[in-house]
């Protein structure tokens, strides 16, 4: 996948990130229950968010650098 | 031997270690203002790591993330979600900062700024903003340290020792060694301060409730309302979406906005170094969970407490924990504390010289290296004053400098992406802005929709400078160039 599109995935997974975490979106999570792994609902979603988040700056930290040294190098 | 004489012991031996490194760290600085304030450029990752982290969680997470949850239920929850979204956008900005400050030689924000904006005004009107919403940061730092210590010495170490003590090997080792002290004693005060958050964020549900999720089914059959978004407000009363939305937005905005933050760009090696900052900084987001976790553990055990802050001291003053877990647990609270407060006073007395009074005189090396030392002792004097005094509104201005803060977001954005803006369209924002944000933070009903009145600013600061910059040309001296130019 090229560069360009990683980045727009990535960007549009914050935007999604951000309406998850806001009104109206969290509303429909933000009661107690279910228990999720023990932890009430609105409290796991918080969490999930946070993951998610950190799997994706991985994936595009992940990208960029194999960018970086596609366009130093150009062998590899 | 006795309870509160053990608990010294082991913050005497952590105020040691810790003062042990902050000396030892500056020894390879150099002898000039890029040394004493920017660490030569030379911070590799797990020191920008720590010191991102353990800067952001500051004495108000480690004290005031179980008050809320304690006292405020689910509204607690606002502030693991804006974390992430805010770092976020520091990938790319981040680099972009660090690679124009190399070029121009910047070690502050108002000298980011004035690079692509030249103005004195403009520069100590930053100077002004920051060192106003630095002040009052540091002395809740300062008045947390002494809370904790007061708390489990059983009052035989008073606040006002507690904080000189702690805050007395801050300044030593700042003086002494600059960024590079900061550096390195949060890289230590991190790891120990995550360690016990999660050992006691584990171990308090255990003991008291038989697990996490037990925890919660009690806290669910006795007090539903805690468990509900958006929370309560510290009076009990339902919080509401607007104050719960707005407050996630007015944080993701400001916080790389925080000159102790923003400024750190200029710290990095590379800026590899600051991406992979960014990448790592969830982990230390989710920090944030065993603290919640120790709040809602006091929630069915301890009756309605004046100050929720306190409930972490309360707790472990009252389940019986062995007396060297009470020691360590006071350690990391200091850590917390410290870790901010060093990063915050050397901040403050950098921005006081760099952009409030270089523009006016012409001071070598030397002499700015003295002052930046001279204003770091008169910061922490101001600010172990108030932090000593009580009565004094700290709150009150905290959550002011927060708004205030969040309006150096659109002049940062404008710098780097947009064209036409111009000095005075930047110079109006910022008045326009920050003046709506004073308004209706001392208006508190005039708020629409119950929205963070730092929200309710950047809606007109926004507007307004590009209003004005579409109407005014850039005075000369603009680096804009070397700004706008996507390969710097």
């Amino acid at each position: 996948m090229d560069i360009k599109t990683v980045r727009r995935i990535v960007g549009v997974f914050f935007i999604l990130y951000l309406l998850g975490v806001i009104w109206p979106v969290v509303s429909l999570v933000g009661g107690p229950q279910p228990l999720v792994f023990g932890l009430p609902l609105a409290f796991a979603w918080s969490i999930g968010w946070i993951i998610l988040g950190a799997v994706a700056l991985a994936l595009l930290e992940w990208a960029e650098s194999r960018h970086e040294r596609r366009s130093s190098g150009g062998e590899c | 031997m006795e309870q509160w004489v053990v608990v010294s012991l082991v913050i005497g031996v952590y105020l040691a270690l810790t003062l042990w490194i902050g000396l030892r760290a500056g020894r390879g600085a150099s002898a000039t203002v890029d040394g004493f304030v920017a660490g030569d450029r030379d911070f590799g990752l797990l020191v920008m790591y720590f010191v991102t982290g353990a800067t952001v969680f500051s004495a108000f997470a480690f004290l005031g993330g179980p008050g809320w949850a304690y006292s405020r239920g689910a509204a607690a929850f606002y502030i693991l979600s804006y974390g992430v979204l805010g770092i976020a956008p520091w990938y790319y900005i981040g680099p972009k900062v660090a690679r124009i400050g190399r070029r121009l030689g910047h070690v502050t924000q108002a000298q980011f700024l004035i690079g692509r904006f030249p103005s004195r005004g403009l520069s100590v009107l930053i100077a002004v903003i920051s060192v106003a919403a630095l002040i009052p940061y540091i002395t809740l730092q300062m008045r947390g340290a002494g809370i904790v210590i007061e708390a489990v010495t059983d009052g035989h170490v008073p606040l006002w020792a507690g904080a000189a003590i702690a805050y007395g090997i801050v300044l030593i080792y700042v003086l002494a060694s600059g960024v590079t002290a900061v550096g390195w004693t949060n890289t230590f005060q991190g790891i120990f301060m995550v360690t016990i958050a999660w050992v006691l964020g584990l171990y308090l549900p255990y003991a008291l409730y038989g697990g996490i999720g037990p925890m919660f089914t009690q806290i669910l059959e006795q007090r539903p309302e805690l468990l509900e978004l958006p929370g309560l407000t510290a009076t009990g009363a339902s919080w509401t979406w607007g104050g719960y939305t707005s407050a996630i937005l007015i944080s993701a905005i400001g916080l790389t906005m925080w000159p102790h933050l923003f400024m750190k760009a200029f710290t990095a090696r590379n800026e590899r170094i600051i991406r992979r900052t960014v990448v790592l900084f969830p982990t230390f987001q989710l920090f944030l969970v065993p603290v919640f976790l120790i709040g809602f553990a006091g929630v069915l055990y301890v009756d309605a407490l004046a100050r929720p802050d306190f409930i972490l001291p309360h707790l472990i003053l009252n389940v019986q924990l062995p007396v060297i877990v009470v020691g360590l647990f006071c350690a990391g609270a200091l850590s917390a504390s410290m870790s901010t407060g060093d990063a915050l006073l050397h901040a403050t007395a950098s921005v006081a010289v760099e952009d409030g009074v270089r523009p006016f005189a012409d001071l070598s090396e030397a002499a700015q290296r003295r002052l930046i030392r001279i204003f770091i002792v008169v910061a922490g004097s101001v600010s172990y004053y108030f932090a000593v005094s009580e009565g004094v509104s700290l709150v009150v201005l905290l959550l002011t400098s927060y708004g205030i803060i969040a309006q150096l977001a659109p002049p940062v954005i404008a710098a780097l992406f947009w064209k036409r803006a111009t000095t005075a369209g930047v110079l109006a924002g910022l008045l326009a802005g920050g003046g709506t944000a004073l308004l209706f933070f001392f208006n508190p009903d005039w708020r629409i929709l119950d929205l963070h009145e730092g929200l309710l600013g950047l809606m007109v600061h926004v507007p307004v400078l590009v209003a004005v910059s579409l109407f005014t040309t850039e005075r000369s001296g603009s680096r804009r160039d070397v700004y706008l130019n996507r390969d710097v």
